[in-house]
């Protein structure tokens, strides 16, 4: 996809014209990434600003002498969406590390300073932009504020199995609507990942929700509006929804 | 009438040249309050951006049905802060409750919709003056995310 058809769909820039947005093109360039991949670490000097394009990306903090996991996941960013605003920001640092997590993902970078320079140079385009930019981060920040301020969740771990079988029968969709539903406030401790076949096609989508301390729960064909409801249902209130489970509730 | 030489010393408009304040000076309203008045309330509409001229303030989170006193511990803002960058956020709310802090405080209040007016015509005001509530709201984010990190690092540091 070209540059400025990636722009257009990023809140950030939704108020620019096609000229304003192709110029800001010319100043990106795309990347792959593979699943595990690190887009960039933790303190590392932020000096680009990245546009999902494709994928999912992590926002997770390291833990010294650990691997990093799905656990230490701050938050998943889907397409469409900016990461790395801490190169807008001093003392331009990044403050969490990035992993794709899915299997391919592609981004847009563009260099901190040449940007800046062009916002500086063109003050209508930077008015907009971090105009656009201040509310997409304001409301990053009333989320997280409200998610301290809230009894915290437990951490939840959501698996959306997606082998063939799983694809086939729709799992994709399931697996949009978790990552959706994730995005909203007071469920930033729930972490969504792709697991494979669980050796139940005929009851596909499956999806597993393990919260901590307690067994694991396997739904069974499930659709993206099942999805939300066990995120209302069964996530934030604990009421497990009998009558779409696969396998008992402690399963371990 | 509110000084230029006062207006320069605020963060959030030291980049501006005098044309520029003087700008800003003409939507710019200082009100007095007394002790433990109520400035503003969290959840109301923001509708302004606020600057301590004289006297202190604190924010503070409430918690419904409960007194002042029962919320998060306050942040207090001295003169020459500026606060309310709710007012260009959606959903456009204070998140927090503001209190005169002090005997009495004077306030100076700028209108949401004129401040935009201005930004609008001059847009390298808007860019200066958003750009630094860019870094403001990044500062305390940080601040905030690093805090969630500690705690959750911690929790799984004790599970191994």
């Amino acid at each position: 996809m070209a540059a400025i058809d990636v722009l257009k769909q990023v809140e950030t820039f939704q108020a620019l014209s096609e000229d304003e947005l192709s110029e800001i093109g010319k100043l990106t360039i795309e990347k792959q990434f593979a699943y595990g991949d690190r887009l960039f670490k933790d303190g590392d000097a932020a000096t680009h600003l990245w546009i999902v394009e494709e994928g999912i990306i992590d926002l997770r903090f390291d833990l010294p002498g650990r691997e990093t996991s799905e656990e230490s996941t701050l938050s998943s960013i889907t397409a469409n969406k900016i990461i790395g605003w801490s190169s807008l920001v001093s003392p331009y640092k990044y403050k969490l590390s990035s992993y794709c997590a899915s299997s391919r993902c592609k981004v847009l970078a563009i260099d901190r300073n040449l940007f800046y320079e062009f916002l500086t140079e063109h003050p209508k385009i930077g008015y907009q932009v971090i105009s656009a930019m201040l509310r997409v981060v304001g409301r990053r920040f009333q989320r997280l504020q409200g998610s301290s301020d809230d009894a915290p969740l437990a951490p939840v771990k959501m698996t959306v199995h997606m082998a063939t079988c799983g694809i086939v029968a729709g799992a994709r969709d399931v697996m949009k609507a978790a990552i959706e539903a994730a995005t909203r406030p007071g469920f930033e401790r729930v972490t969504v990942k792709s697991g494979g076949c669980l050796g139940k096609c005929a009851t596909e989508p499956n999806v597993s929700v393990e919260i901590q301390h307690q067994g694991s729960v396997v739904y069974q064909k499930m659709n993206p509006e099942k999805m939300y409801r066990v995120f209302d249902e069964h996530i934030a209130k604990g009421r497990v929804l009998n009558d779409w489970v696969l396998e008992g509730e402690n399963d371990d | 009438m509110i000084s230029l030489e006062f207006l320069e010393q605020v963060d959030v408009f030291r980049k501006l040249n005098d044309d520029q304040l003087s700008a800003i000076r003409k939507c710019a309203e200082a009100v007095d309050f007394k002790r433990d008045d109520r400035i503003f309330v969290q959840g109301d509409p923001a509708s302004h951006v606020w600057i301590v001229l004289k006297g202190d303030v604190e924010l503070r989170t409430e918690l419904s049905g409960q007194n002042r006193d029962a919320g998060s511990m306050p942040v207090f803002m001295a003169e020459t802060h500026a606060f309310g960058w709710a007012c260009f956020v959606p959903p456009y709310k204070y998140q927090l409750s503001c209190y005169c802090a002090s005997r009495w405080c004077k306030v100076i209040r700028l209108n949401r919709e004129d401040l935009l007016a201005i930004f609008e015509q001059d847009e390298i005001v808007g860019f200066k003056v958003m750009d630094y509530l860019l870094g403001a709201v990044g500062k305390q984010f940080a601040q905030l995310q690093d805090e969630i990190v500690k705690d959750r690092g911690i929790e799984m540091m004790s599970q191994w």
